[in-house]
């Protein structure tokens, strides 16, 4: 805890070097995991029932669960009258959702280490919000989605918050060159989900041949994954050149998972996401699951300070993706910086039935 | 409605007028007997047009499938129905509905072509999913069809999107409706009713285990190499997600002999397995990662070696929990768990069970397990390396009599 109370009193999040990764960072993390062998049940029968250590001085030697596993079983390191909220995601297949208990100073803590996180790369200053989605999207709360919580979570780095699609998720032009020009002149954060900015927002005014121009120095940050889009053949070069036509010239991915909200991985001035002190990446070989070095694609594994309510700290994702380095990044932030290259396949199903399972 | 239907075999008829709805609700008596020669020359020749093609080579199960279809095994199917005394009569039912399940392998081909063997016509719905396999088979299909266009009216194969109202008016029409899938599009597919006189079919999931007798194990009677073998041939196939490739392993005998017989046969499995044609592929070892953890999260298992290692074995205390049946997500994994006695066996039999492969048990064990078993659980008891063999007695069904009727004529 008080790791991360230092690291919110650092100018920025990305001042820690390999060496804070193998000592301070390490104990926390260790202490972290003793802290939910004491309390998760489920979390002290991984660990006993698969031999695993907690003692380990190698951070790639800590063991990691899959983020899988918050689809299938209500994990947390708290009691129920501590719960102050359940967060859920739909996953992609839109079958099973992940549940992540949080307790009121978890939650606090989130919030905290967003901001920390996001204003490092949006200034400290608030400015006027564009959100690429529709208001519909935060009133239905029977549909609390990742989209939801993306929105409502972001949506504090800005103010004047107005939204571009209509319910039907379909740009309303006028509105926004209504609110570019109320903006006089001054930047505007535009905030959404990669998909959406590039099928609902940007393909619509570039077919329609609208004349948009966003004022200098607006900033769009965007995050969501970018399945749908390589299939549509749409890279993050094309992304950005395309959103330069409309005056938007600083554009920066995130990549973040509902199983470690607050520690995300932000895109720099180079075009890496990099890690903050507060988390850390490891990639892993596809068949053999031991750590590959720097340039080598692998399974990514994220390891995050945050989760206290529930054992989330070392999680093996399913996305495949690249560390380039550590901390000789051009963009001068230390850390370990990467890319996502896109999601493992997943295996066929065969035989008689026809059902994935797990 | 009916252009919703999009048939892959070429029933010319379609171009025509007649829709599939006006066919399937005629009464016209189009029946074939069972075992006709012209049925039995339409089968061998699809047969035959499997096994002379180069590219079946890559699909093993194609060949066992086309196998299983040759006259000379077909001939020996229709001699163990002779019909001695001619007390009855046996007929086809009329047109049978058959929908396999939305994964793309060809095990539900086997139920449909024997429905259509015994005389019936055959209107088999496949996925939408597309695979080599399906489209070698349909290629296959229609290639014979055209030699014989006898049974251009006797073979469909056709798919239509998630549309219930299809499926109504079809199930509303035939005499035999056959499903396969997991157990929700088995209810799901259950609830739309069918005619009165109607008989249904239903391969939902089942559960798959081995029974290892440890003493014979060690004993240097039997070649461990061929029991090894048999046992990888049983499970390497379809990643072990057949509903009957064995998922478990019970090891029967005193602690010492299931210890040793673990032991030798699983190092023996490690050195023939390089040779054998398996895949890993990184979502099998994902999938495998996963159902440990969410086992061991639950205490119903232990590790014995890793979830990266191939396969991954998983100690269990017994076999009882039903969750570590829908779990188990094939790929590699195996559950074991020990036992000193053949009851022990029997008290771990669930419902869902349907296949026993075992290795050293004799009969007079097995009639023993059969008399100790006190639930619907076991459609089948064989020796190791036959698990995937298909046979015309199915999940406890006789298919051809499913698939007939028999007239008593006095």
């Amino acid at each position: 805890m008080n790791l991360i109370k230092n690291i919110l009193n650092q100018k920025t999040p990305f001042e820690q070097d390999s060496e804070f990764r193998s000592t301070d960072f390490l104990e926390e993390m260790k202490n972290l995991m003793e802290h939910h062998y004491e309390n998760s049940e489920e979390f002290r029968n991984i660990i006993i029932n698969n031999e695993y250590v907690l003692t380990s001085n190698k951070l790639e030697e800590l063991p990691f669960i899959p983020t899988r596993l918050f689809k299938l079983l209500d994990l947390k390191s708290i009691s129920e009258s501590e719960i102050f909220k359940v967060m859920t995601s739909s996953g992609t297949s839109g079958q099973s959702v992940s549940k992540i208990f949080l307790d009121r100073s978890s939650a606090s803590i989130q919030t905290k280490v967003l901001n920390h996180i996001v204003k490092s790369c949006l200034g400290k200053k608030r400015k006027d919000m564009l959100i690429i989605d529709s208001e519909e999207t935060i009133k239905d709360r029977k549909k609390f989605s990742a989209r939801t919580a993306g929105i409502l979570g972001f949506s504090s780095f800005g103010r004047n918050h107005t939204y571009a699609l209509d319910k039907d998720l379909e740009l309303n032009l006028e509105k926004v060159q209504d609110f570019i020009s109320s903006s006089n002149k001054n930047p505007i954060v535009i905030f959404g989900f990669t998909f959406m900015i590039w099928k609902n927002f940007f393909l619509k005014i570039q077919s329609e041949n609208f004349n948009v121009c966003f004022p200098k120095n607006s900033i769009l940050l965007h995050g969501g994954g970018w399945k749908k889009l390589h299939s549509e053949q749409v890279d993050n070069e094309l992304f950005k050149e395309s959103l330069k036509k409309i005056g938007i010239n600083y554009v920066f991915d995130y990549y973040g998972m509902i199983e470690q909200t607050g520690s995300i991985f932000i895109e720099c001035s180079q075009g890496y996401l990099h890690c903050s002190d507060y988390s850390e990446v490891i990639v892993r070989n596809t068949q053999t699951l031991e750590p590959v070095g720097f340039n080598q694609e692998g399974i990514i594994q994220v390891l995050s300070l945050l989760p206290r309510s529930y054992p989330g700290n070392s999680l093996l994702t399913e996305d495949l993706g690249v560390v380039l380095g550590e901390d000789d990044c051009k963009c001068g932030k230390k850390g370990k910086y990467f890319i996502i290259s896109g999601r493992m396949k997943e295996s066929e199903i065969r035989g008689c039935s026809d059902t994935r399972v797990i | 409605m009916n252009k919703e239907i999009k048939f892959y075999t070429n029933n010319h008829f379609i171009e025509s007028d007649i829709d599939l709805y006006d066919f399937v609700s005629s009464t016209e008596n189009k029946n074939i007997p069972p075992f006709s020669d012209e049925v039995i020359d339409f089968i061998n020749n699809f047969s035959k047009s499997i096994l002379l093609d180069q590219g079946s080579r890559k699909f093993p199960e194609l060949v066992v499938l086309a196998d299983f279809f040759s006259k000379r095994n077909i001939k020996k199917i229709s001699n163990k129905v002779s019909n001695k005394d001619n007390s009855y009569a046996l007929l086809p039912l009329g047109k049978t509905f058959h929908i396999a399940p939305s994964n793309v392998d060809t095990i539900f081909l086997y139920s449909s072509l024997i429905a259509l063997i015994c005389g019936n016509i055959c209107l088999i719905k496949l996925s939408s999913q597309r695979t080599e396999q399906i489209d070698f088979i349909i290629d296959k299909l229609n290639s014979v069809l055209s030699q014989h266009s006898n049974f251009l009216k006797r073979l469909f194969v056709f798919n239509y999107g998630h549309n219930d109202e299809i499926t109504r008016r079809i199930s509303s029409h035939i005499d035999l409706r056959v499903i396969w899938g997991g157990d929700n599009s088995v209810k799901e597919i259950r609830s739309i009713p069918l005619n009165p006189m109607a008989r249904e079919l239903t391969f939902p999931n089942r559960f798959s285990f081995t029974v290892m007798k440890s003493k014979e194990v060690i004993s240097n009677q039997y070649d461990l190499n061929s029991i090894v073998d048999s046992f990888l041939k049983d499970t390497i196939y379809f990643d072990q997600q057949a509903c009957s490739s064995p998922r478990s392993l019970i090891w029967l005998g005193s602690q010492n002999d299931n210890q040793k017989a673990q032991d030798i046969f699983w190092k023996r499995y490690l050195e023939r397995l390089p040779s054998k044609d398996y895949q890993n592929t990184p979502g099998m070892i994902m999938d495998r990662f996963v159902a440990s953890n969410f086992l061991s999260a639950i205490n119903l298992s232990k590790r014995v070696n890793s979830a990266i290692d191939y396969p991954t074995r998983l100690k269990v205390h017994d076999l009882n929990s039903q969750i570590l049946r829908e779990i188990h997500p094939g790929n590699g994994l195996f559950y074991e768990t020990e036992v000193q006695n053949i009851d022990q066996i029997a008290k771990q039999v669930k419902n869902t069970d349907q296949t026993l492969t075992y290795f050293g048990l004799d009969n007079s064990e097995i009639s023993d397990l059969l008399s100790l078993i006190s639930n619907r659980g076991l459609d089948r008891i064989l020796p190791i390396g036959e698990a995937l063999d298909f046979s015309v007695i199915w999940d406890g069904y006789d298919l051809i009599e499913a698939f007939t009727r028999k007239v008593v004529i006095r």
